[in-house]
């Protein structure tokens, strides 16, 4: 190298490699950084941002332009549509966060290896099962004459046909979420300090008090992070409330899929698409407000 | 105790047992009465047969190399751990199966674990509050707990605000400020630097002293125990292996384990020995006789040792001296003293601090004379 480049080096890093003095880096300088993310960047671009921002474009330009909004919440099966699926979202988000909470706080205070272990398969089972195979395993276990009702029918109580109704649709959808909301408290508890809790029981804390005031104000934020992401997920249901729910619980997903593939409607199909995902993006902005940045990292800190 | 913070933490325990108005007449009372405690975790024996004893308004350490048992008795104590056999009395109570929150003892944890999410003021109000304290008994407590331990100003503070000396000192202060019968320290001081050790010690025993407060204390640095304790029990696997004042346990050392973890004395092979009266002994011991105190009644010529400690070597002579003769074989400085190593034929290894001063002349590889003074050796039994 002549004198020229040796210049450069000393002035720069701009090998990715190598110090000005020569001396081994693992820090990117910002542009290769940049460069090995692009991939990542443009499968976003193109999978997700340009179809979401089509979308709206298309909601908002085709067929009656802004009339398309109008007709989904003048419609009373829309209407019931967007009603049903809030609704049940946020109480499946309470429920999943419940008991995910439950089942991660257990596997976290756990100090035996092999029950540590099965609580880990009960989260982790659901995840490796199919969407279809999850939710015939509740029809079977929710039909007429199957194992719930020979069950009550052993108690000697009268046999429930909770198949096809909002209830089993909510059985099916917490099925699904637990998993999801277990993982992401699971890193929520992990980060905090099982010795405070001894600490707050060494002061004079019940075990339910220091859950109170100790454990779960230091999780909460990630409580409503968990809370939030279920919510969301939970929006677009769509296999669990036609297979569970059949014509007794219309989910959004179910009326734009009618509105695609029966009415060939699709301004209106995307335009209750839209709305469905303004609802799920307001969840999430208004969660980070209600946690906060100050309140997050006070949290981790 | 004409000092108004003592008097401000005597009104406040006035709510509790007599034991502290009423004046302290011959001994004093036992707050804490450990009896034959046993902790197994499956077949691994944690403790053995612990029993001992902490007396109203004394600070007692445990020490003890890791492993020794020492953490785990402090655990069973305050209720983290369930003893295996044995029991724990407060006060004459039994609280060996008592929840941790009933058991009315203060902890001082290793890393403080101070609640992040709560302020200073919070973090020390805490065990007010489960108590029931009114708002505004809590704050003058709060208050009066935050001037004692210099935090004044700091009480809108959160912990990671804090640095580690005033993070420790909230910790103190949230145990101390419901004044618990029995306070429990689990080596509070070993996240901080030497110097903010030091410091802490001193306003530990300060606290001890003004407040007197009954104090069990964990650490494995000999150092701190001795700048500490009324009392000190030093651990060894699973067991108290021996319990007395420091000066006690440094000069007369129960057994060799003693003397070597604690008093870091010298271990020396005895030829022969011969018990006198009054816990004296005549010891051979290398090239001399000399006349020593003992704490062995072994009249068995194997099972004992001579302890000498480090500092109790010097260069010169004296009538009834230990006789020490070897080869220089390592020389370290540590300022004004500098620690000598010397290979003996007979005796082994054997380590000297000495003045630096009376170190000069000496070189690697030289053969020297070292003496102990008459009365510095301890005859021991093996342990």
């Amino acid at each position: 190298m002549g004198p020229a480049g040796r210049s450069v080096t000393a002035n720069l890093p701009a090998s990715p490699r190598r110090e000005a003095d020569g001396r081994w880096s693992a820090i990117l300088p910002n542009r290769w950084a940049l460069l090995l993310v692009a991939p990542l960047l443009a499968v976003l671009f193109g999978f997700v941002v340009y179809p979401l921002v089509k979308l709206t474009i298309d909601s908002l330009t085709t067929g009656n332009g802004i009339g398309n909004y109008e007709a989904v919440f003048q419609s009373a099966a829309g209407r019931r549509a967007l009603i049903t699926t809030v609704l049940a979202s946020m109480l499946v988000s309470a429920l999943a966060v419940t008991l995910g909470g439950l089942l991660a706080w257990h596997i976290r205070i756990c100090r035996h290896r092999a029950v540590r272990a099965v609580l880990w398969l009960a989260v982790l089972a659901p995840f490796w099962m199919g969407t279809v195979v999850k939710n015939y395993a509740i029809v079977i276990l929710l039909s007429a004459e199957g194992p719930l009702d020979k069950l009550l029918e052993l108690l000697g109580l009268a046999p429930v046909s909770l198949l096809y109704t909002s209830t089993a649709v909510a059985i099916g959808m917490v099925y699904t979420m637990v998993p999801y909301a277990a993982f992401s408290l699971y890193g929520v508890f992990l980060g905090i300090d099982e010795s405070l809790l001894d600490a707050a029981r060494g002061l004079g804390a019940s075990r339910a008090r220091a859950i109170t005031s100790v454990m779960l104000p230091l999780a909460m934020p990630g409580i409503v992070a968990s809370g939030a992401l279920v919510f969301a997920i939970s929006l677009g249901f769509y296999v669990t409330p036609v297979l569970l729910g059949g014509a007794q619980a219309p989910f959004m997903a179910s009326f734009i899929q009618d509105y695609i593939f029966t009415f060939f409607d699709y301004p209106i199909a995307s335009a209750a698409s839209v709305i469905l995902l303004a609802v799920a993006l307001l969840t999430l902005g208004l969660a980070l407000a209600l946690v906060g940045r100050g309140r997050l990292q006070r949290a981790v800190a | 105790m004409s000092d108004s913070r003592t008097a401000g933490a005597l009104g406040a325990s006035a709510s509790r047992e007599p034991a502290m108005s009423t004046e302290p007449s011959g001994a004093p009372e036992t707050v804490l009465d450990i009896q034959a405690l046993s902790k197994s975790y499956g077949e691994t024996p944690a403790l053995e047969e612990v029993s001992l004893d902490v007396r109203q308004g004394e600070l007692l350490t445990l020490l003890g190399p890791s492993g020794s048992g020492k953490t785990t008795l402090l655990k069973v104590i305050a209720g983290f751990e369930a003893p295996t056999s044995g029991r724990v009395l407060l006060r004459g109570r039994d609280i060996s199966r008592l929840s941790p929150a009933r058991r009315g003892v203060g902890m001082v944890f290793q890393h403080y674990a101070l609640f992040p999410h709560m302020t200073v003021a919070q973090n020390v109000g805490y065990g007010l509050k489960l108590r029931r304290v009114g708002r505004a008994e809590r704050e003058r407590r709060v208050g009066e707990m935050l001037e004692l331990l210099r935090l004044e100003g700091l009480e809108g503070r959160y912990p990671r605000q804090l640095s580690g000396g005033q993070q420790q000192r909230v910790a103190l202060g949230r145990a101390l400020a419901y004044d618990p019968e029995v306070i429990l320290m689990d080596e509070p001081l070993g996240a901080l630097d030497r110097a903010l050790r030091i410091e802490m010690e001193e306003q530990i025993r300060g606290l001890h002293r003004d407040l007197g407060a009954t104090i069990v204390y964990v650490t494995h640095d000999q150092r701190e125990a001795l700048a500490l304790s009324d009392r000190i029990a030093i651990m060894r696997a699973g067991r108290v292996a021996s319990v007395g004042a420091p000066e006690q346990l440094y000069t007369r050392p129960a057994d060799s384990f003693v003397a070597g973890f604690f008093a870091n004395a010298n271990l020396l092979p005895v030829v022969e020995h011969e018990l006198l009266a009054e816990g004296h002994a005549r010891v051979r011991c290398g090239g001399s006789e000399i006349r020593c105190p003992t704490t062995t009644t072994s009249v068995a010529g194997d099972g004992v040792v001579l302890a000498v400690r480090r500092r109790s070597l010097r260069r010169a002579a004296s009538p009834g001296a230990l006789r020490i003769a070897g080869v220089v074989a390592e020389m370290l400085l540590f300022g004004d003293e500098q620690e000598i190593s010397l290979q003996s034929p007979v005796l082994g290894r054997v380590v000297a601090m000495m003045d630096s001063r009376d170190c000069a002349g000496l070189a690697l590889g030289m053969e020297v004379e070292l003496f102990a003074p008459a009365g510095e050796a301890v005859l021991v039994p093996v342990a």
